[in-house]
């Protein structure tokens, strides 16, 4: 036994035992829920960044307990892996201190701040998987964390949301569940393993197969948002902006994402999905959702709804990156993996700081809004433009990628999309700008907080800020060593090239 | 010279860290005065330094700036050009200057410098969007609503080139090696949709140069954007048209005659609307975006050229580079020189003698370039002479109908310039002027004795015809233009203003339009009840089971 062993379940267990800590804990400790909330998430860095560096150096780190007779819990800590880990982490401490500032003083923190916790060790749980079988316990356990932040509220609608949201989820994970059983059954593993562990099948299982990978893409189609099976997402803007930073960044859809992208690649094999005919499809519907939650991003007065569409939109673009079937395409889908998280969670943060500070809620209320908050707009712009995929901002590396990846497969037609898509996101995130930048100053706010000479709390500010930079410096910065890309382009690597 | 290709790295460094400088309070004062001053590093580089490449490790992919001859010329003109916006900028709005501007400033004298030096495609693209939204939200500074509607415009071109040029480098990058020019360019000729990939070519990068058909942003913007930022206006026009042209089409490597002469129609096409559009035009600065369309239409024509007969590109490369750059400047010039004098008693004055020097030098560059192609393209040689005598026919046509209507602006008044911008002004004017007589010495050594005696009979004739159209009295001077290919014109305008306007308050019409069910977006409403069926699983289900069958399908099918 080395340290090796357990690093992946210590990085599990950072965010858990806070969390656990946290529920018990009275509303008036804030001093030391503030400490237990920041120490699990910088505890959980280091952890993470250690596995950074030794899987670069080539180590391996695997957790296996034994769950059920010839089935494991498996924690390993791959590329792919350590990719969404890294995500999470970084993500979460960002969350988790624009949290603080934005639950000041409001009931129920102990609460919100343990389910939170909750919320993030699932999700690394997800990421850290080794076989279908963890990563469906994780999937579920996320599941249930999230439903008490989305209902946080406790009105009307939010628990309309968390009720749709429970439908929506409870229904994909059985799918999942199904698809997973199948499998077992007809091949005997779940093991998560590069390029698939169902090459060597016999091919009179192919429809079975077919089917199972509907239900499992189908299951993960939920968390992702993938059309038809989005409508829980908007529903869900109904949650204090931390939450919605947290669904729409670090966990929920992106643990949908995430799960296409394991079952595409380390369950069915990239090149195995293809010759089955079943990516082509995926393409198909991840285009079609890029096109619609775009166009109905367009058509939302309120600010989060339009941002919920657009996630819609942008994290379909990791499922086309995937069902295109190509190393391009791939280093593309995953590495938007970690740029619309950081350009997403960049928007909700400064969404979050118009309510928190002015009142605002509607796009329609954001004129002139610029030159009363420039920093949270400023960060709000990087954002937007990234999700335009204007140079240099993240976003557009991302669709560089997709489109030659789409081009060199022989998927042309992606282009339109791109094109399209590039578009629509010009045209729903353009005029938030020009009315925030451009139009005159309303005489009052719809309900105005002043925060002394700054524009608003600094736990609320520096969050989008760092985030913004973050963006930005991922889609400058892309030739550093642990950049994103680079981090992709390994992955990639491992899917397509190595033996 | 100095060999030190690191000094590239302050030219963008140096305008970034101001801009930092003057958001943040405790600067704010020392950096608001060193501003105007940003592009002098980049000027001194552009003087000093040597050929060479700076590898920018980490950034974008592999990225690295490129300093050669043609990024030298254009980096020049952007520094002049940059710094006469600055020291303008500062003359005309004192202590009013506001911060917002500035750090747009900034960014968009950045992204200019960027174009010149970019080596690779990503860099570019970075740069063409960092100085287009920088320069768009300069513009929209100014209050009024006719500005805002121009720079909306353009921005909506600017934003569609831009995605255009996208696709089209993804379509190059899929045949290159790396996203450098000189791949790009190989990638360019190895690729077998010469037609779609070259038409793309033409739209990204024609819309920022003013191309027929997507020139309507030109006039506005040109005619309501403040007298500081023309020279900016111009520099970034030149540095996101030319340079891509230069830096991305293998441009005497391919032989393409086919586009070649279409092209060269297509040229002439365009001298001839900017003949209509700028007899019609009153307005002195919209006669100098029609210039530019002309500059652009002679552009096309030698490209033509060039795609007929590639050799051309050996002995033409420099000189045209030049010639562009000389455009630049004296177009700039002329942008800033036409807001000094309104009236008759200026033309006395020094201004007179530096305005006529401008147009001979506007009208000199493309002439000069018609050595090259005196035996191998009569086409082209009657295009640039044509071009060229067009460009001083509306230019001097425009000051002789100002002469005759001089009597009656004189007496209404009208704005008067302090003192202080107005010297400030004038030495930019003549400044700009000098250094656009600099960069037209190599070419006007090129002249031969033919050129110059056609030269000064083309000079001759054009003041005779501009002098004759000053009895047209125009029937309302205050109108932009008219007529009926004018109203064409307006039209596809007006479409366009209507484009920009749907931005700003698309979503209470749409929600109108909704209610009225008169829309096609009527459609899209019903998609939020389809959304809410579909918060009962009974119908995801039913979804899925359709999807299942599709896959299914397409699985047979597949084998």
């Amino acid at each position: 036994m080395n340290w090796h062993t357990w690093i992946p379940l210590f990085v599990v267990v950072s965010s858990l035992l806070p969390g656990l800590i946290i529920f018990g804990l009275p509303e008036e400790r804030v001093g030391l829920r503030t400490i237990l909330n920041l120490t699990g998430a910088v505890i959980k860095l280091l952890l993470v960044s250690w596995m950074i560096w030794g899987v670069y150096q080539g180590d391996h780190f695997e957790t296996r307990v034994a769950l059920l007779p010839d089935l494991d819990l498996v924690l390993r800590a791959g590329p792919l892996a350590l990719f969404f880990v890294a995500l999470s982490t970084i993500l979460w401490l960002v969350t988790t201190i624009y949290a603080i500032g934005y639950l000041e003083g409001s009931p129920n923190r102990s609460r919100f701040f343990g389910f939170f916790s909750l919320c993030v060790t699932a999700t690394v749980g997800v990421a850290l998987a080794g076989n279908l079988i963890t990563f469906l316990l994780f999937y579920e356990l996320l599941t249930l964390a999230t439903y008490p932040l989305i209902v946080h509220r406790g009105t009307d609608t939010a628990r309309r949301a968390g009720q749709t949201y429970l439908r929506y989820t409870i229904f994909g994970g059985a799918l999942i569940l199904l698809g997973t059983v199948w499998l077992y059954q007809l091949t005997g593993t779940l093991e998560f393993t590069p390029r698939g562990f169902l090459t060597h099948i016999d091919p009179q299982h192919y429809p079975a197969l077919k089917i199972i990978f509907v239900l499992l893409i189908a299951g993960l189609g939920v968390k992702a948002a993938l059309f038809p099976l989005h409508g829980w997402l908007p529903q869900a803007m109904v949650a204090p902006a931390p939450v919605s930073a947290l669904l729409h960044a670090v966990a929920v859809v992106k643990a949908g994402a995430f799960g296409i992208v394991r079952v595409v690649y380390d369950v069915f094999g990239v090149e195995f999905s293809a010759d089955l005919g079943v990516t082509t499809p995926l393409a198909w519907i991840a285009a079609f959702t890029i096109i619609y939650g775009s166009l109905r991003a367009l058509f939302q007065d309120d600010l989060k709804r339009r941002l919920a569409f657009s996630t819609v939109s942008q994290v379909s673009y990791i499922a086309l990156g995937v069902a295109i079937a190509g190393p391009i395409a791939t280093i593309g889908g995953v590495v938007h993996l970690v740029h619309q998280g950081l350009m997403k969670i960049t928007l909700f943060f400064c969404a979050g700081n118009l309510a928190e500070t002015l009142g605002i809620h509607k796009v329609s209320e954001m004129n002139g809004v610029g030159r009363r908050m420039p920093w949270t707009m400023a960060a709000f712009t990087v954002g937007a433009l990234g999700m335009i995929g204007a140079p240099p901002v993240a976003g557009f590396i991302s669709k560089w990628y997709l489109g030659v990846g789409a081009l060199e497969a022989g998927q042309d037609w992606v282009l339109l999309v791109l094109m399209g898509s590039s578009l629509l996101n010009c045209a729903y995130f353009l005029p938030i700008l020009y009315s925030a930048w451009f139009k005159p100053t309303p005489k009052s706010w719809p309900e105005e907080h002043h925060f002394g000479r700054q524009e608003t709390a600094w736990a609320l500010l520096l969050p989008p800020l760092i985030t913004a930079l973050m963006a930005l410096a991922a889609g400058l910065m892309t030739g550093l060593p642990f950049s994103p890309l680079e981090w992709a382009k390994i992955i990639a690597e491992r899917e397509f090239y190595q033996p | 010279m100095i060999d030190a290709p690191f000094l590239l790295s302050i030219i963008i460094i140096m305008p970034l860290l101001l801009a930092v400088g003057v958001v943040v309070s405790v600067t704010q004062r020392v950096a608001i005065k060193i501003a105007p001053w940003a592009a002098l590093p980049a000027l001194l580089a552009g003087l000093l330094l040597d050929d060479g490449k700076l590898q920018l490790p980490g950034m974008l992919i592999n990225s690295y700036l490129l300093f050669d001859h043609t990024g030298r010329l254009f980096l020049l003109m952007s520094a002049i050009l940059w710094l006469a916006t600055g020291l303008l900028h500062q003359a005309h709005s004192g202590a009013l200057y506001a911060q917002q501007k500035i750090v747009f400033k900034l960014l968009a004298m950045t992204g200019c410098f960027f174009m010149s030096l970019a080596g690779d495609v990503l860099m570019f693209m970075t740069a063409t969007t960092l100085t287009g939204y920088s320069l768009y939200g300069l513009l929209a500074q100014e209050k009024n609503t006719t500005t805002r509607e121009a720079v909306n415009v353009m921005l909506v071109v600017l934003v569609v080139s831009d995605i255009v040029l996208f696709e089209l480098l993804q379509l190059l990058g899929m045949h290159a090696v790396s996203v450098d020019f000189i791949a790009m360019r190989q990638a360019f000729v190895i690729t077998e949709q010469m037609n779609v990939q070259f038409g793309l070519l033409l739209f990204g990068l024609g819309a920022k140069i003013g191309l027929l058909g997507l020139h309507f942003w030109l006039i506005p913007v040109f005619i309501t954007s403040h007298l500081a930022l023309r020279p900016a206006l111009i520099s970034f026009v030149f540095s996101a048209g030319f340079i891509g042209w230069l830096r991305l089409f293998p441009l005497g490597e391919v032989h393409y005659p086919a586009i070649g002469e279409l092209l060269q129609w297509g040229a002439w096409l365009m001298l001839g609307y900017a003949l209509l559009l700028g007899v019609r035009q009153i307005h002195r600065r919209g006669v100098l975006a029609v210039l530019l369309m002309i500059v652009t239409a002679l552009w096309l024509s030698i490209v033509a050229a060039i795609l007929i007969q590639p050799e051309l590109w050996l002995s033409l490369n420099r000189n045209l580079v030049s010639a562009v750059t000389q455009m630049g400047l004296v177009l700039s010039a002329l942008m800033i020189g036409q807001g000094l004098h309104k009236h008759k008693p200026a033309w006395k004055h020094r201004y007179a003698l530096t305005l006529w020097l401008a147009i001979f030098l506007l009208t000199v560059a493309p002439i000069s370039l018609v050595s090259h192609f005196v035996s191998v393209n009569s086409l082209t040689v009657a295009s640039l002479w044509i071009g060229a005598g067009l460009m001083m026919f509306i230019l001097w046509r425009t000051h002789f109908m100002l002469l005759a209507a001089a009597e009656a602006s004189s007496k209404s008044g009208g704005h008067k310039m302090r003192h202080t911008d107005s010297s400030v002004t004038h030495y930019l004017f003549s400044g700009l002027v000098l250094v656009g007589l600099m960069t037209a010495v190599p070419n006007l050594k090129m002249l031969s004795m033919f050129t110059v005696f056609s030269l000064f009979l083309l000079l001759g004739s054009m003041l005779v015809l501009a002098w004759l159209t000053r009895f047209y009295k125009p029937t309302e001077p205050s109108q932009l233009m008219s007529g009926f290919i004018m109203q064409q014109f307006k039209q596809g305008r007006s479409m366009i203003m209507e484009m920009t306007q749907y931005l700003d308050i698309y979503s209470n019409r749409l929600q109108k339009s909704i209610k009225k069910r008169f829309s096609p977006i009527f459609v899209l409403s019903h998609f939020s009840r389809y959304e809410r069926s579909l918060n009962r699983w009974s119908v995801a289900l039913i979804i899925m089971v359709l999807i299942g069958l599709l896959v299914s399908v397409q699985g047979l099918l597949n084998q």
